[in-house]
Protein backbone atom coordinates (compact mmCIF):
# COMPACT_ATOMS: atom_id res chain seq x y z
CA UNK A 1 0.00 0.00 0.00
CA UNK A 2 1.20 3.47 -0.83
CA UNK A 3 1.42 6.32 1.62
CA UNK A 4 -1.59 7.98 0.01
CA UNK A 5 -3.67 4.88 0.44
CA UNK A 6 -2.61 4.49 4.03
CA UNK A 7 -3.44 8.10 4.65
CA UNK A 8 -6.86 7.63 3.02
CA UNK A 9 -7.68 4.67 5.20
CA UNK A 10 -6.55 6.46 8.34
CA UNK A 11 -8.72 9.48 7.51
CA UNK A 12 -11.66 7.27 6.71
CA UNK A 13 -11.52 5.61 10.12
CA UNK A 14 -10.99 8.89 11.83
CA UNK A 15 -14.14 10.36 10.32
CA UNK A 16 -15.92 7.13 11.06
CA UNK A 17 -15.12 6.99 14.78
CA UNK A 18 -13.58 10.41 15.55
CA UNK A 19 -10.85 8.67 17.51
CA UNK A 20 -7.31 9.30 16.43
CA UNK A 21 -5.69 6.31 18.06
CA UNK A 22 -8.46 4.00 17.02
CA UNK A 23 -8.13 5.18 13.46
CA UNK A 24 -4.45 4.24 13.48
CA UNK A 25 -5.14 0.88 15.00
CA UNK A 26 -7.90 0.09 12.54
CA UNK A 27 -5.72 1.25 9.69
CA UNK A 28 -3.08 -1.19 10.82
CA UNK A 29 -5.65 -3.92 10.75
CA UNK A 30 -6.70 -2.93 7.25
CA UNK A 31 -3.09 -2.96 6.13
CA UNK A 32 -2.69 -6.43 7.51
CA UNK A 33 -5.83 -7.64 5.77
CA UNK A 34 -4.88 -6.05 2.48
CA UNK A 35 -1.38 -7.50 2.60
CA UNK A 36 -2.86 -10.85 3.32
CA UNK A 37 -5.39 -10.73 0.49
CA UNK A 38 -3.17 -9.03 -2.03
CA UNK A 39 -0.98 -12.11 -2.41
CA UNK A 40 -1.93 -13.67 -5.71
CA UNK A 41 -5.19 -11.74 -5.99
CA UNK A 42 -6.25 -10.19 -9.27
CA UNK A 43 -8.55 -7.69 -7.62
CA UNK A 44 -7.30 -4.11 -7.78
CA UNK A 45 -5.64 -2.92 -4.64
CA UNK A 46 -8.15 -0.09 -4.20
CA UNK A 47 -10.99 -2.55 -4.15
CA UNK A 48 -9.19 -4.66 -1.60
CA UNK A 49 -8.66 -1.61 0.52
CA UNK A 50 -12.33 -0.72 0.46
CA UNK A 51 -13.33 -4.26 1.22
CA UNK A 52 -10.99 -4.56 4.13
CA UNK A 53 -11.92 -1.13 5.47
CA UNK A 54 -15.61 -1.86 5.24
CA UNK A 55 -15.15 -5.17 6.99
CA UNK A 56 -13.21 -3.59 9.80
CA UNK A 57 -15.66 -0.69 9.97
CA UNK A 58 -18.71 -2.86 10.35
CA UNK A 59 -17.04 -5.05 12.91
CA UNK A 60 -15.77 -2.17 14.95
CA UNK A 61 -19.02 -0.23 14.71
CA UNK A 62 -20.80 -3.09 16.39
CA UNK A 63 -18.26 -3.08 19.18
CA UNK A 64 -17.76 0.55 20.01
CA UNK A 65 -19.67 3.76 19.78
CA UNK A 66 -18.65 6.95 18.09
CA UNK A 67 -16.47 9.14 20.20
CA UNK A 68 -17.14 12.86 20.54
CA UNK A 69 -15.16 15.08 18.20
CA UNK A 70 -11.64 15.55 19.56
CA UNK A 71 -10.49 19.01 20.55
CA UNK A 72 -6.85 18.42 19.76
CA UNK A 73 -5.17 16.14 17.34
CA UNK A 74 -1.64 14.84 17.25
CA UNK A 75 -1.16 12.91 14.04
CA UNK A 76 -4.03 14.37 12.01
CA UNK A 77 -4.44 17.90 10.79
CA UNK A 78 -7.93 19.16 10.17
CA UNK A 79 -8.42 22.58 8.53
CA UNK A 80 -9.01 25.24 11.12
CA UNK A 81 -12.23 26.57 9.63
CA UNK A 82 -13.83 23.15 9.70
CA UNK A 83 -16.16 22.14 12.46
CA UNK A 84 -16.42 18.43 12.93
CA UNK A 85 -19.70 18.73 14.77
CA UNK A 86 -21.81 18.55 11.58
CA UNK A 87 -20.05 15.45 10.40
CA UNK A 88 -20.25 13.91 13.82
CA UNK A 89 -23.97 14.52 13.92
CA UNK A 90 -24.36 13.09 10.48
CA UNK A 91 -22.49 9.97 11.49
CA UNK A 92 -24.98 9.40 14.25
CA UNK A 93 -27.99 10.20 12.13
CA UNK A 94 -27.68 8.30 8.88
CA UNK A 95 -26.92 4.70 8.06
CA UNK A 96 -23.38 3.50 8.09
CA UNK A 97 -23.47 2.57 4.41
CA UNK A 98 -24.50 6.05 3.41
CA UNK A 99 -22.01 7.64 5.67
CA UNK A 100 -19.08 5.49 4.54
CA UNK A 101 -19.97 6.12 0.90
CA UNK A 102 -20.05 9.84 1.55
CA UNK A 103 -16.68 9.82 3.31
CA UNK A 104 -15.02 7.68 0.69
CA UNK A 105 -16.32 9.78 -2.11
CA UNK A 106 -16.35 13.34 -0.91
CA UNK A 107 -13.62 13.41 1.72
CA UNK A 108 -11.19 10.78 0.65
CA UNK A 109 -11.87 11.29 -3.04
CA UNK A 110 -12.06 7.64 -3.84
CA UNK A 111 -13.36 6.74 -7.31
CA UNK A 112 -16.93 5.55 -7.30
CA UNK A 113 -16.38 2.42 -9.43
CA UNK A 114 -13.72 1.11 -7.06
CA UNK A 115 -15.90 2.01 -4.14
CA UNK A 116 -18.86 0.26 -5.64
CA UNK A 117 -16.77 -2.81 -6.36
CA UNK A 118 -15.40 -2.79 -2.89
CA UNK A 119 -18.78 -2.42 -1.27
CA UNK A 120 -20.34 -4.97 -3.55
CA UNK A 121 -22.85 -2.58 -5.03
CA UNK A 122 -23.32 -0.49 -8.12
CA UNK A 123 -22.23 3.01 -8.89
CA UNK A 124 -25.86 4.08 -8.91
CA UNK A 125 -26.27 2.80 -5.39
CA UNK A 126 -23.24 4.72 -4.29
CA UNK A 127 -24.58 7.87 -5.88
CA UNK A 128 -27.96 7.37 -4.32
CA UNK A 129 -26.38 6.96 -0.89
CA UNK A 130 -24.25 9.99 -1.46
CA UNK A 131 -27.21 12.08 -2.54
CA UNK A 132 -29.23 11.11 0.48
CA UNK A 133 -26.32 11.75 2.82
CA UNK A 134 -25.60 15.10 1.26
CA UNK A 135 -29.18 16.25 1.58
CA UNK A 136 -29.21 15.27 5.24
CA UNK A 137 -25.95 17.01 5.87
CA UNK A 138 -27.09 20.07 3.99
CA UNK A 139 -30.11 20.36 6.21
CA UNK A 140 -27.81 20.46 9.25
CA UNK A 141 -25.56 23.18 7.98
CA UNK A 142 -27.09 26.66 8.22
CA UNK A 143 -27.24 28.81 5.06
CA UNK A 144 -24.46 31.06 6.26
CA UNK A 145 -22.18 28.12 6.71
CA UNK A 146 -22.43 28.30 10.48
CA UNK A 147 -20.24 31.44 10.57
CA UNK A 148 -17.67 29.76 8.43
CA UNK A 149 -18.34 26.61 10.26
CA UNK A 150 -17.89 24.67 7.14
CA UNK B 1 -39.66 14.51 -29.44
CA UNK B 2 -40.75 16.93 -26.73
CA UNK B 3 -39.28 16.30 -23.30
CA UNK B 4 -41.66 15.59 -20.48
CA UNK B 5 -41.71 17.76 -17.36
CA UNK B 6 -39.95 16.20 -14.41
CA UNK B 7 -41.73 15.63 -11.18
CA UNK B 8 -40.08 16.72 -7.92
CA UNK B 9 -39.47 13.07 -7.03
CA UNK B 10 -37.56 12.38 -10.20
CA UNK B 11 -35.73 15.67 -9.96
CA UNK B 12 -34.55 14.88 -6.43
CA UNK B 13 -33.45 11.41 -7.53
CA UNK B 14 -31.26 12.98 -10.16
CA UNK B 15 -30.27 15.98 -8.12
CA UNK B 16 -27.01 14.46 -6.82
CA UNK B 17 -25.96 13.36 -10.29
CA UNK B 18 -26.90 16.78 -11.57
CA UNK B 19 -24.75 18.29 -8.85
CA UNK B 20 -21.69 16.21 -9.67
CA UNK B 21 -22.26 16.54 -13.43
CA UNK B 22 -22.96 12.91 -14.04
CA UNK B 23 -26.18 13.45 -16.03
CA UNK B 24 -26.35 13.35 -19.75
CA UNK B 25 -27.32 16.44 -21.70
CA UNK B 26 -30.99 15.66 -22.02
CA UNK B 27 -31.59 14.88 -18.34
CA UNK B 28 -29.48 17.79 -17.23
CA UNK B 29 -31.72 20.17 -19.22
CA UNK B 30 -34.79 18.56 -17.77
CA UNK B 31 -33.50 19.05 -14.23
CA UNK B 32 -32.55 22.63 -14.96
CA UNK B 33 -36.00 23.35 -16.23
CA UNK B 34 -37.56 21.82 -13.14
CA UNK B 35 -35.26 23.70 -10.78
CA UNK B 36 -36.20 26.97 -12.44
CA UNK B 37 -39.82 26.50 -11.47
CA UNK B 38 -39.51 24.49 -8.19
CA UNK B 39 -38.34 26.32 -5.08
CA UNK B 40 -38.12 23.22 -2.92
CA UNK B 41 -35.87 21.36 -5.26
CA UNK B 42 -33.73 24.46 -5.66
CA UNK B 43 -33.39 24.66 -1.91
CA UNK B 44 -32.41 21.00 -1.74
CA UNK B 45 -29.79 21.60 -4.35
CA UNK B 46 -28.38 24.50 -2.41
CA UNK B 47 -28.25 22.40 0.73
CA UNK B 48 -26.45 19.65 -1.11
CA UNK B 49 -23.99 22.11 -2.53
CA UNK B 50 -23.42 23.53 0.93
CA UNK B 51 -22.79 20.05 2.29
CA UNK B 52 -20.46 19.27 -0.57
CA UNK B 53 -18.56 22.46 0.14
CA UNK B 54 -18.32 21.51 3.76
CA UNK B 55 -16.95 18.11 2.87
CA UNK B 56 -14.59 19.71 0.42
CA UNK B 57 -12.85 21.50 3.25
CA UNK B 58 -12.27 18.20 4.95
CA UNK B 59 -10.41 16.86 1.96
CA UNK B 60 -7.53 19.05 3.05
CA UNK B 61 -7.12 16.96 6.15
CA UNK B 62 -3.65 15.53 6.51
CA UNK B 63 -1.92 12.92 8.50
CA UNK B 64 1.63 13.19 9.70
CA UNK B 65 4.31 11.39 7.79
CA UNK B 66 5.59 9.86 10.96
CA UNK B 67 2.25 8.22 11.60
CA UNK B 68 2.19 6.87 8.08
CA UNK B 69 5.68 5.50 8.45
CA UNK B 70 4.72 3.95 11.73
CA UNK B 71 1.77 2.33 10.09
CA UNK B 72 3.89 1.04 7.27
CA UNK B 73 6.25 -0.56 9.70
CA UNK B 74 3.49 -1.61 11.96
CA UNK B 75 3.71 -5.12 13.23
CA UNK B 76 0.17 -6.14 13.94
CA UNK B 77 1.17 -9.52 15.28
CA UNK B 78 1.92 -8.27 18.73
CA UNK B 79 -1.18 -6.19 19.06
CA UNK B 80 -3.89 -7.77 17.07
CA UNK B 81 -3.02 -11.38 17.13
CA UNK B 82 -2.99 -11.18 20.86
CA UNK B 83 -6.16 -9.16 20.70
CA UNK B 84 -4.96 -6.95 23.49
CA UNK B 85 -6.37 -3.74 22.14
CA UNK B 86 -9.63 -5.40 21.35
CA UNK B 87 -10.25 -6.08 24.97
CA UNK B 88 -12.45 -3.65 26.85
CA UNK B 89 -10.52 -0.90 28.50
CA UNK B 90 -11.70 -1.84 31.97
CA UNK B 91 -10.49 -5.38 31.46
CA UNK B 92 -7.14 -4.14 30.19
CA UNK B 93 -6.76 -1.91 33.22
CA UNK B 94 -7.66 -4.77 35.48
CA UNK B 95 -5.16 -7.09 33.91
CA UNK B 96 -2.45 -4.48 34.07
CA UNK B 97 -3.22 -3.78 37.71
CA UNK B 98 -3.14 -7.47 38.42
CA UNK B 99 0.25 -7.77 36.75
CA UNK B 100 1.64 -4.90 38.77
CA UNK B 101 0.24 -6.39 41.96
CA UNK B 102 1.84 -9.73 41.17
CA UNK B 103 5.18 -8.07 40.55
CA UNK B 104 4.98 -6.19 43.84
CA UNK B 105 3.94 -9.32 45.70
CA UNK B 106 6.77 -11.29 44.18
CA UNK B 107 9.23 -8.56 45.05
CA UNK B 108 7.99 -8.47 48.63
CA UNK B 109 8.14 -12.23 48.89
CA UNK B 110 11.66 -12.55 47.60
CA UNK B 111 12.74 -9.50 49.54
CA UNK B 112 11.54 -11.00 52.79
CA UNK B 113 13.30 -14.23 51.95
CA UNK B 114 16.46 -12.31 51.29
CA UNK B 115 16.23 -10.58 54.65
CA UNK B 116 15.55 -13.83 56.45
CA UNK B 117 18.53 -15.45 54.77
CA UNK B 118 20.59 -12.49 55.77
CA UNK B 119 19.55 -12.96 59.39
CA UNK B 120 20.40 -16.62 59.16
CA UNK B 121 23.79 -15.75 57.81
CA UNK B 122 24.40 -13.47 60.73
CA UNK B 123 23.33 -16.18 63.13
CA UNK B 124 25.61 -18.67 61.48
CA UNK B 125 28.49 -16.30 61.88
CA UNK B 126 27.83 -16.15 65.59
CA UNK B 127 27.67 -19.88 65.73
CA UNK B 128 30.87 -20.24 63.80
CA UNK B 129 32.82 -18.47 66.47
CA UNK B 130 31.37 -20.68 69.14
CA UNK B 131 31.17 -23.85 67.17
CA UNK B 132 33.13 -26.99 67.46
CA UNK B 133 33.82 -30.18 65.68
CA UNK B 134 32.85 -33.32 67.46
CA UNK B 135 34.10 -36.34 65.59
CA UNK B 136 31.75 -39.20 66.12
CA UNK B 137 29.23 -37.06 67.95
CA UNK B 138 25.83 -36.24 66.65
CA UNK B 139 25.48 -32.86 68.22
CA UNK B 140 26.30 -30.54 71.01
CA UNK B 141 23.71 -31.91 73.32
CA UNK B 142 25.65 -35.14 73.71
CA UNK B 143 28.74 -33.37 74.89
CA UNK B 144 29.44 -32.76 78.56
CA UNK B 145 28.60 -29.21 79.29
CA UNK B 146 31.96 -28.31 80.70
CA UNK B 147 33.48 -29.47 77.46
CA UNK B 148 31.68 -26.69 75.71
CA UNK B 149 33.28 -24.20 78.01
CA UNK B 150 36.65 -25.73 77.44
CA UNK B 151 36.43 -24.87 73.82
CA UNK B 152 36.56 -21.21 74.52
CA UNK B 153 39.60 -21.42 76.66
CA UNK B 154 41.33 -23.51 74.11
CA UNK B 155 40.81 -20.90 71.45
CA UNK B 156 42.64 -18.42 73.52
CA UNK B 157 45.33 -20.78 74.46
CA UNK B 158 46.11 -21.61 70.90
CA UNK B 159 46.00 -18.08 69.72
CA UNK B 160 47.98 -16.80 72.61
CA UNK B 161 50.64 -19.37 72.37
CA UNK B 162 51.34 -18.37 68.82
CA UNK B 163 52.47 -15.03 70.04
CA UNK B 164 54.70 -16.58 72.59
CA UNK B 165 58.29 -17.27 71.97
CA UNK B 166 60.61 -20.00 73.01
CA UNK B 167 59.11 -22.46 75.37
CA UNK B 168 55.52 -21.51 74.67
CA UNK B 169 55.81 -22.47 71.06
CA UNK B 170 55.64 -26.05 72.11
CA UNK B 171 52.20 -25.44 73.48
CA UNK B 172 51.15 -24.09 70.11
CA UNK B 173 51.74 -27.45 68.59
CA UNK B 174 49.56 -29.14 71.13
CA UNK B 175 46.00 -29.99 70.43
CA UNK B 176 43.38 -29.02 72.97
CA UNK B 177 43.16 -32.55 74.15
CA UNK B 178 46.86 -32.58 74.78
CA UNK B 179 46.59 -29.40 76.73
CA UNK B 180 43.91 -30.88 78.85
CA UNK B 181 45.91 -34.00 79.41
CA UNK B 182 48.92 -32.00 80.37
CA UNK B 183 46.89 -30.05 82.83
CA UNK B 184 45.46 -33.26 84.21
CA UNK B 185 48.92 -34.62 84.74
CA UNK B 186 50.05 -31.66 86.77
CA UNK B 187 46.91 -31.22 88.83
CA UNK B 188 44.00 -33.32 89.84
CA UNK B 189 42.95 -36.00 87.39
CA UNK B 190 40.30 -34.76 85.03
CA UNK B 191 37.77 -37.08 83.52
CA UNK B 192 37.32 -34.69 80.65
CA UNK B 193 40.83 -35.40 79.45
CA UNK B 194 39.77 -38.79 78.20
CA UNK B 195 36.66 -37.53 76.57
CA UNK B 196 36.19 -37.05 72.88
CA UNK B 197 38.60 -34.58 71.35
CA UNK B 198 37.33 -31.10 70.84
CA UNK B 199 38.55 -29.06 67.95
CA UNK B 200 38.15 -25.38 67.79
CA UNK B 201 38.57 -22.57 65.29
CA UNK B 202 42.08 -22.22 66.53
CA UNK B 203 42.64 -25.76 65.48
CA UNK B 204 41.30 -24.84 62.10
CA UNK B 205 43.92 -22.23 61.82
CA UNK B 206 46.62 -24.66 62.76
CA UNK B 207 45.54 -26.95 59.97
CA UNK B 208 44.13 -29.80 62.00
CA UNK B 209 40.78 -29.61 60.28
CA UNK B 210 39.36 -27.66 57.44
CA UNK B 211 36.57 -25.17 57.74
CA UNK B 212 34.38 -27.56 55.81
CA UNK B 213 34.68 -30.05 58.61
CA UNK B 214 33.81 -27.51 61.17
CA UNK B 215 30.54 -28.50 62.73
CA UNK B 216 28.09 -25.86 63.78
CA UNK B 217 26.16 -26.69 66.91
CA UNK B 218 22.44 -26.76 66.59
CA UNK B 219 21.68 -24.61 69.61
CA UNK B 220 24.83 -22.73 70.41
CA UNK B 221 23.19 -19.48 71.38
CA UNK B 222 20.79 -21.20 73.67
CA UNK B 223 23.61 -22.93 75.38
CA UNK B 224 25.61 -19.79 75.70
CA UNK B 225 22.91 -17.38 76.75
CA UNK B 226 20.56 -19.62 78.68
CA UNK B 227 22.55 -22.46 80.13
CA UNK B 228 20.98 -24.92 82.53
CA UNK B 229 21.06 -24.09 86.18
CA UNK B 230 23.11 -27.10 87.15
CA UNK B 231 26.57 -26.52 88.54
CA UNK B 232 28.14 -28.29 85.65
CA UNK B 233 26.34 -26.02 83.28
CA UNK B 234 27.89 -23.03 84.94
CA UNK B 235 31.04 -23.83 83.15
CA UNK B 236 29.34 -23.73 79.82
CA UNK B 237 30.31 -21.00 77.42
CA UNK B 238 33.07 -19.64 79.56
CA UNK B 239 35.83 -17.87 77.82
CA UNK B 240 38.92 -15.96 78.79
CA UNK B 241 39.00 -12.49 77.39
CA UNK B 242 41.90 -10.18 77.78
CA UNK B 243 42.38 -9.32 81.41
CA UNK B 244 42.70 -5.82 82.65
CA UNK B 245 45.84 -6.12 84.71
CA UNK B 246 47.32 -8.99 82.83
CA UNK B 247 49.56 -8.31 79.90
CA UNK B 248 48.27 -9.69 76.68
CA UNK B 249 50.44 -8.80 73.77
CA UNK B 250 48.27 -9.35 70.79
CA UNK B 251 49.47 -9.54 67.27
CA UNK B 252 47.72 -10.15 64.06
CA UNK B 253 49.24 -13.56 63.81
CA UNK B 254 48.01 -14.57 67.23
CA UNK B 255 44.38 -14.52 66.09
CA UNK B 256 43.39 -16.88 63.34
CA UNK B 257 41.74 -15.13 60.48
CA UNK B 258 38.91 -17.61 60.35
CA UNK B 259 38.05 -16.86 63.92
CA UNK B 260 38.57 -13.15 63.94
CA UNK B 261 36.27 -12.74 60.98
CA UNK B 262 33.44 -14.35 62.87
CA UNK B 263 33.46 -12.61 66.21
CA UNK B 264 30.07 -13.00 67.85
CA UNK B 265 28.06 -10.11 69.03
CA UNK B 266 28.61 -8.96 72.58
CA UNK B 267 26.24 -9.88 75.35
CA UNK B 268 25.64 -8.14 78.64
CA UNK B 269 27.70 -10.44 80.75
CA UNK B 270 30.79 -9.71 82.73
CA UNK B 271 33.88 -11.37 84.09
CA UNK B 272 35.93 -10.72 87.18
CA UNK B 273 39.62 -10.39 86.47
CA UNK B 274 41.95 -10.78 89.36
CA UNK B 275 45.69 -10.74 89.75
CA UNK B 276 47.87 -11.21 92.73
CA UNK B 277 51.59 -11.43 93.26
CA UNK B 278 52.88 -13.95 95.71
CA UNK B 279 56.17 -15.50 96.63
CA UNK B 280 56.35 -19.18 95.87
CA UNK B 281 53.62 -19.68 93.34
CA UNK B 282 54.13 -23.41 93.30
CA UNK B 283 53.44 -23.54 96.95
CA UNK B 284 50.46 -21.24 96.96
CA UNK B 285 48.71 -22.71 93.91
CA UNK B 286 47.43 -25.92 95.54
CA UNK B 287 46.20 -23.93 98.51
CA UNK B 288 44.36 -21.52 96.29
CA UNK B 289 42.85 -24.38 94.35
CA UNK B 290 41.60 -25.95 97.53
CA UNK B 291 40.16 -22.68 98.73
CA UNK B 292 38.32 -22.17 95.46
CA UNK B 293 36.93 -25.66 95.41
CA UNK B 294 35.86 -25.28 99.00
CA UNK B 295 33.72 -22.36 97.90
CA UNK B 296 32.08 -24.46 95.21
CA UNK B 297 34.29 -23.04 92.54
CA UNK B 298 34.22 -24.94 89.27
CA UNK B 299 36.84 -24.73 86.62
CA UNK B 300 35.80 -22.95 83.46
CA UNK B 301 37.73 -23.57 80.37
CA UNK B 302 39.94 -26.31 79.16
CA UNK B 303 42.64 -26.17 81.74
CA UNK B 304 42.47 -27.17 85.34
CA UNK B 305 42.55 -24.77 88.19
CA UNK B 306 46.03 -23.55 88.86
CA UNK B 307 47.37 -24.29 85.43
CA UNK B 308 51.02 -23.62 85.61
CA UNK B 309 52.34 -21.10 83.19
CA UNK B 310 55.75 -19.50 83.00
CA UNK B 311 55.83 -16.96 85.74
CA UNK B 312 52.65 -17.93 87.51
CA UNK B 313 49.46 -19.93 87.75
CA UNK B 314 46.22 -19.48 85.94
CA UNK B 315 42.78 -19.95 87.47
CA UNK B 316 39.66 -19.74 85.39
CA UNK B 317 36.59 -20.80 87.28
CA UNK B 318 33.00 -20.09 88.08
CA UNK B 319 31.76 -19.37 91.55
CA UNK B 320 28.44 -18.84 93.26
CA UNK B 321 28.03 -15.16 93.61
CA UNK B 322 27.25 -15.52 97.30
CA UNK B 323 30.74 -16.87 97.90
CA UNK B 324 32.53 -13.99 96.26
CA UNK B 325 33.25 -12.19 99.49
CA UNK B 326 34.53 -15.34 101.06
CA UNK B 327 36.79 -15.89 98.12
CA UNK B 328 38.20 -12.40 98.35
CA UNK B 329 38.80 -12.90 101.99
CA UNK B 330 40.66 -16.14 101.34
CA UNK B 331 42.69 -14.64 98.54
CA UNK B 332 43.74 -11.65 100.59
CA UNK B 333 45.14 -14.04 103.13
CA UNK B 334 47.79 -14.82 100.55
CA UNK B 335 48.48 -11.44 99.04
CA UNK B 336 46.94 -8.24 97.87
CA UNK B 337 44.41 -8.85 95.15
CA UNK B 338 43.81 -6.56 92.23
CA UNK B 339 40.52 -7.21 90.57
CA UNK B 340 38.09 -5.59 88.23
CA UNK B 341 34.68 -6.36 86.84
CA UNK B 342 34.77 -6.13 83.09
CA UNK B 343 31.93 -6.47 80.62
CA UNK B 344 32.03 -9.55 78.49
CA UNK B 345 29.92 -11.18 75.88
CA UNK B 346 29.37 -14.26 77.99
CA UNK B 347 26.29 -14.17 80.14
CA UNK B 348 26.45 -16.41 83.15
CA UNK B 349 23.44 -17.92 84.86
CA UNK B 350 21.91 -15.87 87.64
CA UNK B 351 23.82 -16.23 90.87
CA UNK B 352 26.99 -17.37 89.18
CA UNK B 353 30.03 -15.33 88.31
CA UNK B 354 33.09 -16.13 86.30
CA UNK B 355 36.53 -15.28 87.54
CA UNK B 356 39.92 -15.26 85.93
CA UNK B 357 42.68 -15.22 88.45
CA UNK B 358 46.32 -14.83 87.61
CA UNK B 359 48.81 -15.58 90.34
CA UNK B 360 52.24 -14.40 89.44
CA UNK B 361 55.57 -14.92 91.01
CA UNK B 362 56.57 -11.82 92.83
CA UNK B 363 60.23 -12.16 91.97
CA UNK B 364 59.69 -12.91 88.31
CA UNK B 365 60.79 -10.32 85.78
CA UNK B 366 57.95 -8.11 84.74
CA UNK B 367 56.93 -6.91 81.38
CA UNK B 368 55.07 -3.86 80.36
CA UNK B 369 51.40 -4.00 81.26
CA UNK B 370 48.71 -3.88 78.69
CA UNK B 371 46.03 -1.27 79.07
CA UNK B 372 42.88 -2.79 80.36
CA UNK B 373 40.69 -0.73 78.14
CA UNK B 374 41.90 -2.16 74.88
CA UNK B 375 38.73 -2.43 72.87
CA UNK B 376 39.79 -5.38 70.81
CA UNK B 377 40.45 -7.44 73.85
CA UNK B 378 36.92 -7.19 75.03
CA UNK B 379 35.72 -8.83 71.85
CA UNK B 380 38.54 -11.16 71.35
CA UNK B 381 38.61 -14.65 72.57
CA UNK B 382 39.86 -14.73 76.05
CA UNK B 383 43.06 -16.54 76.12
CA UNK B 384 45.01 -13.65 74.84
CA UNK B 385 46.16 -13.10 78.39
CA UNK B 386 47.35 -16.61 78.45
CA UNK B 387 50.03 -15.74 76.03
CA UNK B 388 51.59 -13.42 78.49
CA UNK B 389 52.52 -15.19 81.62
CA UNK B 390 53.72 -12.04 83.26
CA UNK B 391 50.94 -9.81 84.44
CA UNK B 392 51.27 -6.18 85.08
CA UNK B 393 52.66 -4.96 88.29
CA UNK B 394 50.22 -3.52 90.76
CA UNK B 395 49.66 0.12 90.29
CA UNK B 396 50.31 1.80 93.61
CA UNK B 397 48.78 5.02 92.47
CA UNK B 398 45.32 3.51 92.04
CA UNK B 399 44.96 0.79 94.60
CA UNK B 400 41.32 1.60 95.24
CA UNK B 401 40.38 1.13 91.66
CA UNK B 402 40.93 -2.56 91.76
CA UNK B 403 39.89 -3.03 95.25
Amino acid sequence: MSDTQIKSVALFFFFAFFDEQKSLDLTARVIRLVRKKAKGAEVPLEVLIVQAAQKVLVKEAKRTDVAPPPQTLQTLQIPDETQLGYLHALRRKIALDEYSALVWTHIIGFPEPALAAGLGSTVGTIRHRNGAALRTLGQMIPPDGGARGI
Amino acid sequence: MASRELSCFLCREMLYEFQVGALDERRRHAVERHLSVCQDCTRLLQESQRAAHYLGTLTQSKISTKAVNDLKGYNPLLVHRKGWRRLPESLRWGLEALLVALIIAAGFHFGSQWFSNREKTKASQVVLAEGETLPGEAGVSNLPEDKLADVDAEEGLEGADKSESGETEAATEETPQEVAMQAAATTAPAPEASAAPVETPAVIASGTITPADYKIPQRPLVLALNPPATPAAQAVAATVPAATPLPAPKTASSQPAAVSSAVPAEGNGFVYRMAMSVRGVDRVTPELKSAIEALDGQKAGQVQLGWKKPGGSYFHFTLPEANFDSLMKDLRAFAQVRHSKDPHKRVMPPGTIRIILWVEELDAPKSAPVPSSAPDEADSEAPAEESSPEPAAPDPSTPEENE
